[in-house]
């Protein structure tokens, strides 16, 4: 293996994260009213004066980070000339879907750092390709700098993190989870290159790992967890004075999403002080949303990977000495989440990123192992080389049978209504029948009133259309009331006013 | 000697491209920043024309004349969605939904119906909360307002009004809409009004 031919395969394996994501982007619906309410639509109310405001954003309880984030593509885009709510939408679930793919690169190094240290073991030390040499142990290609050093590891975490289909599905969901996930998971990474890294001196890595900590933990301060495991990592590693510029970066960062609630909801950190009151000191969203017992996201993600997640534990116990880290994070986000009632699957999403690179790196590693030593069966480097293969594929077909179906499902068929509604030149307003289970006005695309239904709005001549399930009783009251059929979209009709 | 020297040129130059391809959307993105800062927030639409005014006085910012309304802001709860536009529905006998009421985060509401071509006003008319809710959330303070082709025209100040159903005497002529600027009761208080009327020819 050349130089050429691991930037190949990793090139490949960009390429083949790309496709799944954009195969997701056409199939995969809007599935959590947050993806809108909580990210998009207060970005789009700001800028157009039209949205619809949730009781969080009443009571201030979420930071405007990610939707000022999100409504800076939304101005430029509106600057632009695309004043298409859906196409404005549709962009920004591509641009997530591409700054996902930093999640392959993340495998790339990670898996790499962990097939490195596992390989300086002598047990697991690679038979050297034809043309290469050994030192310490260590695989050393022609032309290949030793960052890439341990490239087996690198390709298969590269590979779990590019197409693993639960990930690949909700990189196209524009979550606080998975913005943070992928600061975090970078971070982590990147923090153990600063453990490994000789000479020791990485201080602008080390600003650039601060930053990161203090992005992901700002975006979601549920993962806060992953910076007392990071500081451990470069603690055990005496990287003392890099852990300080981490810590003074990471609370630099994090100092600015204070200032930004100052200039927004006029207290320094005011909607991190709001949301652990209303989470933990109120206990609001337990009896918000309903509480899950303790076991169900080891459930849940057992249920994603029924076959595999055994599989990827074994990988992760027999790589946890070099990969303890990555591992101890991801278990932490899963535990501390266990301890609260109001639990949903995405709110661990950053547990199987960490997972995977612990474990492909693992893979990786044993996949190169040299025929001689102290290497078991099987001793022919092809048939190794084919089983860790099988055994990553084998995790992708796993997971990808069972990547289906959410605790949060929507029906795309009244986005779909809602959306043709907003591109009639005749509306003047809409009633619909569930104000929850859409996407808000950036869906809708106009600043014309939509409202949930109610039997007198009927009246209300402003209200030229109503959505509604077909054969529902709303349907028949809105007929009666002088609307009728003028489109349908699966389960879903929309009803206009005959007007004289 | 040449292969190498167009190598090391190549080696030089994709960093560059990389870092300048990322300067260039780092640039577009703090661009769209700066203008998403800059908004204020506020509310417009236009309904689309169901009919032509006719010559004699009417209600000029009746929906279905085609009305612009602006709003400082709007509350909008899933279920309690005091949109703008109810201002100008023109229904007698409103639900509690079909009210225009400010954002809770709001210290300075402020509407405006502007109609599609200019008009000689002679009242405005406001329908208040206390049409259907308790007298006391009637607004008292605010400032009714013409706009003309350069801005603020002539305005009325009224300083306490008691009625639910306030008629101002405020004649323009060729003006394009109204403004009307509104102190809540108090400083906590939504503004709730029903109906914005516009009568002249």
């Amino acid at each position: 293996m050349t130089k050429r031919k691991v930037t190949l395969a990793l090139g490949a394996v960009f390429v083949l994260g790309l496709v799944a994501r954009i195969i997701a982007l056409v199939s995969e619906n809007p599935h959590h009213p947050d993806e809108f309410f909580q990210y998009l639509e207060p970005a789009w109310h700001h800028l157009t004066g039209a949205g619809v405001e949730t009781w969080e954003w009443r009571r201030g309880v979420r930071s405007w980070a990610l939707p000022g984030y999100n409504g800076a593509w939304m101005a430029l885009l509106l600057k632009l000339g695309l004043h298409s709510g859906v196409g404005v939408a549709r962009l920004l679930r591509l641009h997530w879907a591409l700054l996902s793919l930093a999640l392959v690169w993340a495998g790339w190094r990670g898996g790499s750092l962990v097939a490195r240290r596992l390989g300086a073991h002598p047990q697991l030390a690679s038979e050297p390709p034809r043309g290469a040499e050994t030192r310490e142990g260590i695989e050393t290609l022609p032309g290949v700098p030793s960052r890439d050093r341990g490239w087996q590891g690198g390709l298969a975490a590269a590979t779990l993190c590019a197409c693993f289909p639960w990930l690949v599905r909700f990189s196209v969901h524009t979550f606080s989870e998975l913005a943070s996930t992928l600061c975090l998971t970078v971070a982590l990474v990147l923090a153990g290159e600063l453990v490994e890294a000789v000479p020791a001196r990485r201080y602008v890595k080390a600003l650039f790992v601060g930053a990161m900590l203090g992005l992901g933990v700002g975006l979601r301060v549920q993962y806060g967890l992953v910076a007392p495991v990071l500081g451990i990592w470069l603690l055990v590693g005496r990287r003392f004075r890099q852990l300080a510029v981490v810590v003074l970066a990471s609370v630099a960062v994090l100092l600015l999403f204070g200032f930004l609630d100052l200039i927004t909801w006029k207290s320094f950190f005011a909607s991190y002080v709001r949301y652990v009151q209303f989470n933990f000191v109120e206990g609001g969203a337990d009896a918000f949303f309903g509480t899950l017992p303790m076991k169900w996201y080891w459930a849940q993600l057992f249920h994603r990977l029924p076959y595999g997640l055994a599989v990827l534990a074994l990988a992760c116990a027999l790589g946890l000495r070099q990969s303890w880290a990555l591992v101890l994070a991801a278990v932490a986000v899963v535990g501390l989440h266990s301890f609260l009632g109001h639990k949903e699957e995405r709110f661990v999403t950053l547990f199987w990123p960490l997972v995977l690179i612990a474990a492909g790196g693992y893979i990786g590693t044993w996949a190169g192992r040299a025929k001689a030593d102290h290497a078991r069966w099987p001793r022919s480097p092809r048939l190794r080389l084919s089983l860790a293969a099988a055994v990553i594929v084998g995790l992708l077909v796993d997971g990808g049978l069972h990547c289906g179906g959410n605790d949060f499902t929507l029906p795309p068929a009244r986005f779909a209504a809602q959306a043709w509604v907003g591109r009639q030149a005749d509306l003047t307003g809409l009633i619909y029948d569930e104000p929850l289970y859409v996407g808000g006005y950036l869906w809708f695309g106009r600043s014309l009133p939509q409202v949930q239904f109610k039997s007198d709005l009927l009246d209300n001549p402003l209200f030229s259309h109503v959505l509604a399930r077909r054969d529902s009783n709303q349907a028949r009251l809105a007929e009666r009331a002088g609307f009728e059929v003028v489109h349908s979209a699966g389960d879903f009709v929309v009803l206009k006013r005959r007007r004289p | 000697m040449t292969s190498s020297l167009g190598g090391s040129r190549s080696h030089r130059r994709w960093p560059r491209l990389r870092w300048g391809a990322l300067a260039l959307v780092a640039g577009a993105w703090l661009f769209g920043l700066v203008c998403f800062a800059l908004a204020d927030g506020h509310f417009e639409a236009t309904l689309p024309r169901q009919q032509t005014p006719p010559a004699h006085v009417h209600n000029l910012s009746s929906w279905q004349y085609g009305p612009t309304v602006r709003a400082s802001s709007y509350f909008g709860d899933w279920g309690n969605h005091h949109h703008p536009m109810f201002l100008v529905d023109g229904k007698s006998t409103p639900d509690l939904v079909e009210k225009w009421a400010s954002g809770a985060q709001d210290p300075h509401p402020w509407v405006e119906v502007l109609w599609r071509e200019p008009h000689n006003l002679e009242r405005v008319v406001l329908h208040h909360a206390g049409v259907v809710e308790n007298s006391a959330l009637t607004l008292r303070r605010y400032t009714v307002a013409c706009l003309t082709a350069h801005g603020i025209g002539p305005a009325l100040h009224v300083e306490d009004n008691q009625d639910s159903v306030a008629t101002h005497q405020l004649a323009c002529t060729q003006v394009r809409g109204v403004r009307v600027k509104f102190e809540p009761n108090d400083k906590n208080d939504l503004v709730r009004v029903y109906e914005l009327e516009t009568w002249g020819q």
